[in-house]
């Protein structure tokens, strides 16, 4: 593939000349031998987009920066592969997201919990698992060690949604306690203010549900079984990234806000939201 | 019988449990997350299935028969039973679940009836299968 900077392609020079006339006779003749042309440009509106790729020489345009998987998939798509789910391994996707995490899983049912425990495992994390509301609550009371709890909705003895309730009534009053002086944060592990983030996890994803989950003080819902992304979606809120990926996300969201100013068209952000979400996947 | 023949007894019967939707995408998942560390982690949660289903399924016959019919109960039971094949990929068993459930909430008790031994057909059906595959991968396992 040859790769050429949108300055470089404004500018005349004779490599960029022979570039263009191969590539143009190329066309005439065998197009998928042809090295693909891809073009590098900062800022640039979807009609001057297709006026670059119009004459054919130029295959795609890909917005700088851009990542490795970007890159993968328009390489892919130029050869006419058919744009398909790259099947990494289980881990690349959450990358480091959950590597060390201490987490809860609150489930009745004995196979949801061993397969729970066994996607997590595989991304690193230190899986607990207990059987109801009960032991969940002892788990949970101020002070411990967790980091999240995924938490089945329909239990026998207490769903999901009571539990949780609970568990914020644990926290809440800690966190009074130690707001108003009576408890120091030492006796509770130096964590001033206790809010495990609770996840449930559920078969039906109904409105219904998100709603009463918000209402008794859950953070969110993952579907049952795990799905890759939405499990990332749901857990990168709450594991603070490092300083690095936090200034990869600033760059990003001044171009998006720099695009969004000069008023430009919704597919253009499409891309860079996209863009965006690659660069995401590869930081983390 | 020699290994390679029976490993592809083995990988035939999967992937027509596969193709005849018996089994969806969540059973390759587990197959993903079995490793080194943990090496018959797909078995051990197939085995776990069984026994949790067998409990359940006797459960849910028992309720069957009580009189008056509890479909609360019912309807928890087989909650249950569809989360825990919904785990492994039970997808055909899944399935045949929704229609209990429809029954239980108009407490329609004959199509409550019907349907659970629709349900245990299928599930005994993907059990002998499961059986047989996995039966086949140990015995390839302990040749040479």
């Amino acid at each position: 593939m040859i790769l050429i900077d949108k300055d470089a392609w404004d500018k005349e020079s004779s490599t960029l000349y022979s570039i263009k006339k191969q590539k143009k006779n190329g066309i005439n003749g065998d197009r998928i031998n042809f090295p693909k042309v891809f073009l590098l440009a900062t800022h640039l509106s979807p009609n001057e987009c297709d006026e670059l790729k119009k004459n054919g020489v130029i295959d795609d345009i890909l917005m700088k920066p851009f990542w490795l998987s970007v890159l993968v998939c328009s390489y892919r798509e130029s050869l006419g592969i058919e744009k398909r789910q790259i099947n990494r391994k289980k881990v690349s996707k959450l990358g480091n997201l959950l590597l060390q995490k201490r987490i809860l899983v609150v489930d009745d049912n004995a196979v949801n919990r061993k397969v729970a425990e066994g996607v997590l495992q595989k991304y690193g994390a230190t899986v607990t698992c207990v059987e109801g509301g009960r032991a969940a609550l002892q788990m949970l009371k101020p002070p411990h060690n967790f980091d999240a709890c995924f938490m089945d909705l329909q239990m026998p003895e207490m769903d999901g949604f009571e539990v949780t309730r609970q568990i914020r009534i644990l926290e809440n009053d800690v966190n009074e306690k130690i707001a108003c002086g009576e408890a120091s944060a030492e006796m509770f592990g130096d964590i001033f203010y206790w809010h495990i983030p609770i996840l449930a996890m559920t078969a039906d994803v109904t409105q219904a549900s998100n709603e009463e989950c918000k209402k008794c003080g859950m953070d969110g819902y993952v579907s049952k079984p795990f799905e890759e992304e939405q499990l990332y979606t749901a857990m990168a809120r709450f594991f603070k990234p490092s300083s690095y990926v936090e200034a990869e996300c600033l760059r990003f969201s001044t171009m998006a806000s720099l695009a969004m100013e000069a008023d430009l068209e919704c597919n253009y952000l499409t891309r860079i939201s996209c863009l965006g979400e690659a660069m995401l996947l590869r930081l983390v | 019988m020699d290994k390679v023949r029976l490993q592809r007894e083995a990988a035939f019967i999967r992937s027509s449990l596969l193709d005849q939707g018996y089994l969806d995408e969540q059973f390759i998942q587990l197959e993903e997350l079995q490793d080194n560390d943990n090496p018959n982690f797909v078995e051990e949660v197939v085995t776990l299935f069984y026994t949790d289903s067998a409990r359940l399924i006797y459960n849910i016959d028992q309720a069957l028969l009580s009189n008056p019919t509890d479909f609360t109960k019912l309807d928890d039971y087989m909650h249950q039973f569809k989360g825990s094949c919904s785990s492994i990929g039970a997808k055909k068993v899944k399935n045949e679940c929704n229609g209990f459930g429809e029954y239980c909430e108009v407490q329609n008790y004959d199509g409550c009836f019907r349907t659970f031994q629709q349900i245990k057909q299928e599930y005994i059906t993907l059990k002998k299968k499961l059986e047989t595959y996995f039966q086949l991968l140990k015995e390839a396992a302990q040749i040479k």
